[in-house]
């Protein structure tokens, strides 16, 4: 039964209504109006988009801070456009002929942030002292640091090692205040110290390796701040976490004044996000390290923006999609070649357009080991067919799918996120008659599944970039990332490679180990990821550095 | 009245119990090896060696046997240690304390605006039965209710960040940031809110003792006031507490949209991250949250109306 | 009969008819990739155009019908006959089992279900079976309670009093006596959940954590299409009315049951 109500409720209820409505009209007026005032920006500093934050609370060591870490912390050497050594921290430098052993000659008068001398103490103590953390594949190699004048330091190896240069000219062995590496809390040391128990019970060399060059009572330290020698210093004051975080100019930087006042970075994780960011004027740079990229269609969008500017560059490193050439039938490298014949590498080519370059090897075309002689096959579907109908994998039972072993050809590709490239090479197969699946893992599990070896065909998550070490994957003792590759040919190149101590040699032996692997048909492509920065086009040019471990973001500083 | 509480109470602790086991469990058996994924997740796949792999993995204690590192996960819970996030290294009570309160915000503000909203309309639709105010609010819980939260912010992030760029589509920061996740939480929790409040409404309005002081000749205006919207703000009220806790478990899909730094976004991205320590902490959190608010909610229910008698009445009917 | 005049009705059986039809009424093959096509707007041959990779939408989405919609119906079968057994048992019997149920129901309960899914998901893996078992584990409470206070309502009717004092085997009585007198409010509240589930499962999807590529989705089609969001909003369009009109009509069918039940 409804109940009627007088006029004078209805009145009420309108007058609510209207009060709502007003309220919410003002929030609405009032935020807008919010949002333009910030939108202007100050001209004198640069504001960039990125992914995530810089840092994590506890250790701002510059292993995992990417950024800022380029701009507050220097290398003793840098890398210049053909990746030779150029001078940053240490001024000149000399090497022993049995190539074990570098004594660098520092340069004077520098001083940290925080006003400490920069000296060969000060080196000393973080290789040392950090050794564990962003030293840590340098420490590998290092025998002693010895310190030889107040401005001298002589780094002795336990076996030459020809890209020392470029490990050192990695950001993430920027130099640190000593007066900001300080102990480990007590509270962890208890779990350190196991972890020594547990080590000895723990099979494979790579636990023998981390024995002998740790001494037993290693304290362990951390970076309590971030502090170094570089362009820029950190700006407490303006780090959000996970919102925003910024550096601020070192008015006492020895190679001059920097051109920004100031560098704020907006975190913005989400890269159509970013690119709008750009386009509307709230940041005025972004893309230029992985942890900001763009994605295709908003390059595209960019590109066609007067706008903006877009730089790219490849990396040295590239991602291997390679067979698993333990499972039967792809033991047989004519298998694996049928494989490599029917898959449209120019279609993959086109999916990921500026992002990625396709490359045959597992170096892109810009690092200083790769061999040019190498090339991707034709896509040929008939020739692979053929192979395979020649090895007697043929579809007996007429449902489109070859057998092998009486079994249908089916196997699986382990795949990232993103398996838009695996959606494609599905296709390829079925067009050669192999069903493929898509066998999608978080990134932990590939790792498992990779070193165990347990997959089909798997997109790999090892990039050799920086480091160019190619033992890791193609030798049989390279541990966790190890294809496994029974090849004595092979191992003995890596052996050499691995010996070398000049870099004539090491990039001889680099290049027979790359195409030896080539010859083995392993590798069916490999995804070079390229780094792509967008920014405005008054801010000058943007230049990346050889490589992006040499720090993304390193010219910044005095961008033209 | 006191067993009825104890009762409730243990119910309670059996249901956190239950839920700091099963997490615990489920985490540490699947595949995955969770130090390789801290060590990609903090090195990049560059600079990660068995090495680094090894170190994590027993600084973390992921090399104990399971049932020590269950017996130091209760011991932790109950000192009130939740451990530090295998991603950030971050202690992951300070990670959830700094975020809860982004989560806060638009939860507390969303429920707000949805009354200020649905209240009047549920009871204005409910006072005009079956006219057009009441047809028009049916049809538009009926489609608010079938929009799925996430193709609604999709689609206004694209009209209203991206088309016509009035609004930040990402983030938080200014109260700009508030408007298009607050739409979102309030459309989707619209419709059902009205008509809660409607249906309430209507079958006060057809009871007997309306209709008894109809007859009495008490005045409609004061009927309306007195008798209805008194009893009606029973029901109604208790349905807004548990859309709080609706809005925690929405949060996890707008939060990730709009990348709010609140709790929600650090579930979604501790289960992609496989963050152990923090989606352990952050389901204990919540449970005990909505454990929380279901005694409280009942202990309401007890107080208003005496009659209710334990029924095991849980929080949703 | 009257129920096949409405819109909502109509669309539910296409669907229906799209699901078991499935592939036979896409024009082009949902799985076919042509990278020269890619991203190309609607079109005579592309009717909804094409993703990223150049398949073709509209049969992407018809062949979707099935997969999206046999998960969420699978998942709430799995619920109500679950549901329905436990909460037969718990009313009928009452006593110690009753009570041990009901707690279980009550702890399930008392946790928000779509983030134990999330979270069981991101243990198990993503997938089709682990969707079904995580939504399948928190989702029959609410008809394991409904189930019991409709069988406790009518325990004590004069018919099952009679059958029991007969000699009747429980077991019998509860399928012969009991259950078709629960059967319809059941099916209501099926129906309702029904769009519920759409929404939960393509959530799922739609975070990355439900069904992979190369299998088409609601959920997972849409947070594709948001990536191209500013050069091919349909990618993200289409399928979200899909999934709208499609939870729409359940509800509108599920509100329409119960008002004839009145």
């Amino acid at each position: 039964m409804p109940v009627s109500i007088d006029e004078e409720q209805k009145n009420i209820m309108k007058k609510i209504f209207v009060f709502i409505l007003t309220v919410l009209l003002l929030i609405v007026i009032v935020t807008v109006f919010r949002t333009n005032d910030s939108a202007e920006a100050e001209r004198d500093v640069l504001t960039i988009a990125t992914g995530r934050d810089a840092t994590n609370i506890t250790n701002y060591s510059p292993k995992g801070m990417w950024e800022p870490a380029a701009l507050i912390y220097e290398t003793l050497v840098n890398l210049d456009a053909a990746c030779n050594p150029v001078p940053c921290l240490a001024e000149t430098w000399e090497v022993s002929d049995d190539g074990r052993s570098y004594l660098f000659h520092l340069r004077k008068g520098v001083v940290f942030q925080d006003g400490t001398p920069f000296d060969a103490d000060a080196v000393k103590e973080n290789v040392v002292k950090l050794k564990h953390d962003n030293w840590s594949t340098i420490g590998e190699l290092l025998a002693h640091v010895n310190v030889m004048g107040p401005h001298t330091v002589e780094f002795v190896l336990t076996r030459p090692h020809p890209t020392l240069f470029t490990e050192l000219a990695a950001s993430t062995c920027g130099i640190i205040s000593p007066s900001v590496i300080v102990p480990e809390s007590e509270s962890k040391k208890p779990a350190m110290e196991m972890m020594k128990e547990n080590a000895g019970k723990n099979d494979g060399n790579k636990m023998a390796m981390t024995e002998t060059s740790s001494t037993p009572a290693d304290p362990g330290h951390i970076v309590s701040r971030p502090v170094g020698t570089g362009p820029y210093a950190w700006n407490e004051d303006r780090h959000l976490r996970n919102r925003c975080f910024s550096v601020i100019r070192n008015d006492s930087y020895w190679q001059g004044t920097p051109r920004f006042s100031r560098i704020d970075w907006e975190v913005i994780p989400d890269a159509s996000a970013r690119a709008i960011a750009l386009e509307s004027g709230k940041v005025d740079l972004t893309g230029e390290t992985p942890n900001g990229t763009l994605n295709l269609e908003n390059i595209k969008l960019l590109k066609k923006n007067e706008t903006f500017s877009i730089t790219t560059a490849d990396n040295w490193g590239a991602r291997l999609v390679i067979v698993n050439h333990t499972r039967p039938p792809f033991d047989d490298p004519e298998v694996r070649s049928a494989l490599k014949y029917a898959i449209d590498v120019s279609a993959i080519q086109k999916l990921l357009g500026d992002t990625a370059t396709i490359c045959p090897g597992p170096l892109g075309p810009t690092s200083p080991l790769t061999d040019p002689s190498l090339s991707l096959y034709e896509y040929d579907v008939e020739k692979a067919r053929s192979i395979l109908d020649a090895k007697d994998i043929v579809d007996t039972n007429g449902d489109g799918i070859r057998e092998y072993g009486g079994k249908e050809l089916s196997i699986s590709i382990v795949s990232g996120k993103v398996p838009t490239v695996s959606v494609l090479m599905r296709e390829f197969f079925r067009e050669i008659g192999i069903d493929l699946t898509i066998d999608q893992k978080e990134s932990g599990s590939t790792f498992q599944v990779l070193a165990q070896m347990q997959f089909d065909i798997a997109i790999h998550n090892n990039i050799p970039s920086f480091y160019l070490n190619l033992s890791q994957q193609f030798s049989k003792n390279g541990g966790r990332w190890s294809l496994n590759i029974d090849d004595p040919d092979l191992e003995r190149a890596i052996e050499k490679y691995e010996k070398s101590t000049d870099m004539e040699t090491y990039r001889k032996y680099a290049w027979e180990i790359q195409r030896r692997v080539h010859e083995l048909e392993i590798i069916l492509f490999a995804v070079n990821e390229r780094k792509v920065a967008a920014y405005r086009k008054e801010l000058g040019n943007f230049v990346f550095p050889p490589e992006e471990w040499v720090g993304a973001d390193q010219n910044l500083w005095n961008m033209k | 009245m006191a067993g009825f509480l104890i009762r409730r109470l243990l119910n309670a602790l059996l249901v956190l119990a239950g839920v700091v086991t099963l997490t615990f469990c489920l985490m540490r058996f699947t595949e995955g090896d969770p130090a390789t994924i801290i060590a990609l997740d903090k090195n990049g796949s560059v600079l990660i060696s068995g090495e680094v792999i090894e170190r994590l993995a027993e600084k973390n204690g992921l090399h104990d046997p399971i049932h020590i590192q269950y017996l130091n996960w209760w011991r932790r819970v109950l000192h009130g240690d939740l451990g530090n996030s295998l991603r950030s290294d971050a202690p992951v009570w300070d990670e959830i304390t700094e975020r809860f309160p982004y989560t806060l915000q638009l939860a507390v503000l969303s429920i707000l605006i949805t009354s200020l909203i649905a209240v009047p309309l549920g009871i204005c639709a409910a006072v005009h039965r079956g006219r057009l105010v009441d047809r028009i609010t049916q049809w538009i819980a009926s489609v608010t209710v079938s929009v799925p939260d996430y193709y609604l912010a999709i689609v206004l992030i694209y009209a209203l960040a991206v088309k016509w760029t009035l609004l930040p589509a990402y983030g938080c920061g200014t109260a700009a940031h508030f408007i298009l996740p607050l739409l979102v939480l309030v459309t989707a929790k619209i419709g059902y809110t009205t008509r809660i409040v409607s249906a309430t409404t209507v079958d006060l309005l057809s009871s007997q003792y309306v209709a008894y002081a109809e007859l009495r000749g008490i005045p409609k205006c004061r009927i309306f006031y007195v008798h209805i919207l008194k009893n009606a703000m029973i029901p109604i009220l208790t349905h807004i507490s548990l859309q709080f806790l609706m809005a925690l478990e929405g949060s996890v899909i707008v939060e990730s949209i709009f990348a709010w730094p609140g709790i929600g976004k650090c579930m979604t991205d501790s289960v992609l991250g496989r963050d152990f320590t923090m989606i352990q902490g952050l389901v204990l959190f919540m449970a005990v949250l909505i454990v929380g608010m279901n005694l409280v909610v009942d202990l309401f229910y007890m107080f208003i109306n005496q009659r209710v008698q334990y029924d095991g009445g849980g929080a949703k009917p | 009969m009257t129920l096949l005049k409405k819109p909502y009705v109509l669309f539910l059986l296409l669907l229906m008819v799209l699901a078991v039809g499935g592939d036979s009424f896409a024009p082009n093959d949902p799985f076919q990739t042509h990278i020269d096509q890619r991203l190309s707007p609607p079109s005579v041959d592309y009717l909804f155009g094409t993703d990223e990779l150049g398949r073709c939408m509209f049969s992407r989405l018809i062949y979707s019908v099935r997969i999206s919609l046999g998960l969420a119906a699978s998942i709430l079968v799995i619920c109500l006959v679950t549901g329905t057994c436990i909460g037969m048992v718990s009313g009928y019997f009452g006593g110690l089992i009753d009570e041990i149920l009901m707690r279980a129901t009550d702890m399930i309960m008392a946790l928000p279900s779509f983030i134990v899914a999330m979270v069981l998901i991101g243990a198990l893996g993503a997938g089709l079976g682990n969707m079904i078992f995580v939504f399948a584990l928190t989702g029959w409470t609410r008809y394991a309670r409904l189930t019991r206070s409709l069988v406790i309502n009518i325990r004590n009717e004069n018919y099952v009093v009679t059958a029991r004092l007969t000699g009747l085997q429980s077991f019998y009585i509860l399928r012969k006596y009991i259950l078709p007198a629960i059967v319809r409010p059941l099916i209501v509240l099926g129906t309702l959940g029904m769009g519920m589930m759409i929404l939960m499962t393509s959530s799922m999807s739609f975070l990355g954590l439900g069904i992979t590529e190369p299998t088409p989705d609601w959920g997972a089609m849409l947070s594709n299409g948001t990536t191209y969001i500013r050069t091919a909003a349909y990618l993200a369009i289409f399928p979200g009315i899909l999934i709208c009109l499609t939870v729409l009509s359940f509800n509108l069918l599920g509100e329409e049951l119960k008002g004839e039940k009145k």
